[in-house]
């Protein structure tokens, strides 16, 4: 039942429940935190900007995301099978599996909106467009794997930073004890479900607020990542570049390029 | 009775059942996925509760999921339609387990009637005739080919769990009987997870003849008269009607008779439905019993007037069936057509995609059970139905020329459906004469069908104007029709 989890890369989280650092060896952390933290919050940037692509370099690494022509300014919610809206790309080929990891993340239909990983936002429903604008930018609302009555772990409370794969709470499904898990890095944020109530597949259970959000678009600037107890190497106080190339002709109908610029949800 | 029902299912079911819950006064609570968060069900709901992602092995396949959402939502009892788990006997123990009921025979009367094979032995022991077949499952290719010797070609080749044609072959020789096995095989452990086999002696121009049954607690059952489902494509069912043309009335009133007996005696319990092979001859034999509501339900309800889902949660409950069989009354004639989102120019290729208007025929004894509204979107994750089309008419040639009438009315804008494939049938003349056995379709092609269907219409546009007359329309229109039929038929 948990299959939705294991789809993802996941973080070790130590079986006595303390919340464990991801291992800061090597790329994988900053492959990692680009593919399932910057990313999301830069779709979510892009399709509430109006923009037709958008660049980012970090560490290395160079992330582009195109919106197809004549889909900048539609809302984000509509759209179905999201994946081959626009994809990671990324820039050098000398690293092996890992930007084939960060392609494969967006390939599998999650798509490209910065949801969770109960809400799927290539169904195109409502909370997509809520999760598309500004509050996705800075947070990350996660959702009940499952139906059930959902128990968060007491020692989870508002203002905890915990990494992805953290177990942040449980549904209880029949008896069994289904892991509510960190989608990303995070602070946990409000609550949003009281203990011990019933939850449907796909509720929202709580926010997390992301870590390391990419500052304005369009103006390149230094991302202010806030201190972590363990920085992967290599994305320590790495500024983020963001370019922004030339928008399709047809979407952008004079928007100035700025991250105030926002597809207006419905 | 109960208080509310969880209702695990989607599209036109989901919608069906509510709305029997909505008639008897019981709470209904829609559970969906996320591909589903749009249906009209779940609009209409008293309450809706979504059980997973659009995979259906996540959702409408997952007991877990739909027990817990009962569970949560406070109902007593779950309605699990048709397909999915209606007829999975251990999810109606996990539904029981948790202190809930399931609505259809309880699982020990599900397992009894799990096998095919099982029970066509058993009711043949309670005096259904059943076409000769193997002993038992098939061992390996050698028993086969000795079992199909014994019985003598042409044999099908039936898998005996689930249905719907997969995994299912005929064979006319002992070389197609050796290389059909492995595929038949492969095809029932990848649909059902089980690849035991079986074989029947084929039946070449067969009828399928249906008969409605309810059986409450206490063992009183009654008949609610056949229906004949030869319309069929692939072993699909695309149109069903009531009474069958392939029976005298005296026959009908056998074969409805030896089968609620038959069932009664076995055991069965809640509505279901035993399926019967006509040949020519008018000889039937039973071949599998569905433990469900079915799609075609609604061509009983026409012709009974007795609301088969609330029957359904009146047994479930508990409740005597309240009926005599004397009281049943079989009233005219009603034609069913599944109205499906495919397109029969291209190999009835299903689809998918927003339906930007829609509207409903009307009329009388016209009803129409269906899903759709202008803007639902149709989701591509599960089957094509669109909807079921139901017509009454006090004849069969009233209920004819009531369903042609209301299939040129429906409007599904968006989608192609077969909906003009259903009228090409009606112009056809051998379902005019009530000739349709089940693998007519099968050997015209869809094609010649249609075909036949637009030169017939050509034919009698130019027919009325010189003649003037309906008779002299329908003439012309058949005889086209036939002409191209029978040709194609021939090759």
């Amino acid at each position: 039942m948990t299959d939705d989890l294991l789809e993802r890369p996941m973080l070790q989280a130590d079986p006595l429940g303390r919340l464990a650092a991801p291992d800061p060896a090597a790329d994988h952390g900053a492959i990692t935190r680009l593919a399932d933290d910057l990313l999301p919050a830069l779709i979510a940037k892009l399709t509430a900007s109006g923009l037709g692509e958008l660049e980012v370099r970090q560490a290395g690494w160079r992330i582009r995301l195109r919106m197809p022509a004549g889909r900048s300014t539609e809302r984000g919610g509509g759209e179905r099978r999201g994946g081959s809206h626009g994809r990671a790309q990324p820039g050098h080929a000398g690293h092996g599996h890992a930007p084939a990891a960060v392609e494969a993340g967006h390939r599998d239909g999650r798509g490209l909106l910065a949801v969770g990983p109960g809400r799927p936002d290539v169904d195109g429903d409502g909370a997509g467009e809520r999760a598309s604008t500004e509050r996705a930018e800075r947070h990350r609302v996660v959702t009940s794997p499952a139906v059930g009555f959902y128990e968060p772990r007491r020692d989870v409370t508002s203002g905890r930073r915990v990494h992805e794969g953290d177990r942040l709470g449980t549904v209880d499904v029949l008896g069994i004890r289904q892991d509510v898990l960190a989608p990303v890095d995070g602070i946990v944020g409000a609550s949003l479900v009281e203990p011990g109530e019933p939850v449907e597949y796909g509720q929202e259970l709580l926010n997390l607020e992301l870590l390391g959000e990419p500052t304005a678009v369009g103006a390149a600037a230094p991302s202010e990542a806030p201190p972590t107890p363990v920085e992967p190497a290599g994305t320590e106080a790495a500024g983020v570049e963001v370019e922004v190339a030339a928008p399709p002709p047809p979407a952008l109908d004079g928007q100035t390029v700025d991250s105030t610029a926002q597809a207006g949800p419905a | 009775m109960f208080e509310r029902v969880l209702i695990a299912n989607r599209g036109e079911i989901a919608l069906r059942v509510l709305r029997a819950c909505r008639e008897l006064g019981i709470g209904a609570v829609v559970a969906y996925s996320e591909a589903d968060r749009d249906s009209l069900a779940v609009q209409l709901a008293d309450e809706a509760i979504c059980i997973g992602p659009a995979d259906a092995r996540r959702s409408y396949l997952s007991a877990p999921a739909i027990v817990s959402a009962a569970v949560v939502t406070d109902c007593d009892a779950i309605h699990p339609g048709y397909g999915f788990l209606s007829e999975d006997e251990s999810f109606a123990d996990v539904v029981r387990a948790h202190g809930l009921t399931f609505i259809g025979p309880p699982a020990e009367v599900l397992e009894r009637f799990a096998s095919k094979e099982g029970t066509r032995h058993l009711l043949a022991r309670y005096g259904l005739p059943i076409i000769p077949g193997s002993e038992g499952m098939l061992r390996d290719e050698a028993h086969a080919l000795e079992e199909a010797e014994r019985i003598g070609y042409p044999v099908l080749i039936k898998p005996s769990a689930g249905g719907g044609g997969k995994g299912m072959r005929m064979v006319r020789t002992p070389r197609e009987l050796d290389g059909a096995i492995k595929v038949c095989r492969s095809e029932a452990k990848a649909a059902f997870g089980d690849d035991s086999l079986y074989l029947e002696k084929w039946i070449e121009d067969n009828r399928h003849v249906e008969v409605q049954v309810a059986v409450d607690r206490f063992g009183h059952g009654i008949h609610l008269g056949e229906r004949d489902c030869s319309v069929q494509r692939r072993h699909q069912k695309i149109l069903e009607e009531a009474p069958t043309p392939a029976l005298s009335e005296a026959a009908r009133e056998d074969l409805c008779e030896r089968a609620v007996r038959a069932v009664v005696a076995a055991g069965y319990e809640n509505v279901g439905t035993l399926e019967f092979l006509v040949d020519e001859r008018g000889e039937f034999y039973f071949i599998e019993i569905n433990c469900r509501i079915q799609v075609e339900h609604p061509v009983t309800e026409m012709l009974t007037g007795i609301d088969l889902v609330a029957l359904q949660l009146r047994i479930a409950a508990g409740e005597p069936l309240g009926i005599s069989q004397g009281e049943v009354e079989l009233r005219g004639h009603a034609i069913e057509f599944r109205i499906n989102a495919e397109d029969a120019a291209h190999d009835f290729r299903p689809q998918a995609g927003p339906v930007e208007r829609f509207l409903a025929p009307g009329g009388p004894g016209v009803r129409l059970d269906s899903h759709l509204y202008s803007g639902y979107e149709v989701p591509p994750y599960y089957d094509s139905l669109l909807g079921k089309l139901v017509v009454w008419g006090p004849d069969r040639a009233t209920a004819i020329a009531r369903g042609e009438v209301a299939l040129r009315e429906l409007l599904v804008e968006g989608l192609i459906t077969n909906a003009d494939f259903h009228r090409a049938i009606l112009a056809n003349p051998m379902f005019l004469d009530g000739r349709v056995t089940t693998n007519l379709l099968d050997r015209v092609g869809a094609g010649a069908f249609l075909a036949a269907a637009a030169s017939g219409t050509a034919e009698r546009q130019r027919d009325a104007a010189a003649s003037g007359t309906a008779e002299g329309r329908r003439d012309a229109a058949a005889g086209a029709a036939g002409g191209e039929a029978a040709g194609a038929g021939r090759r």
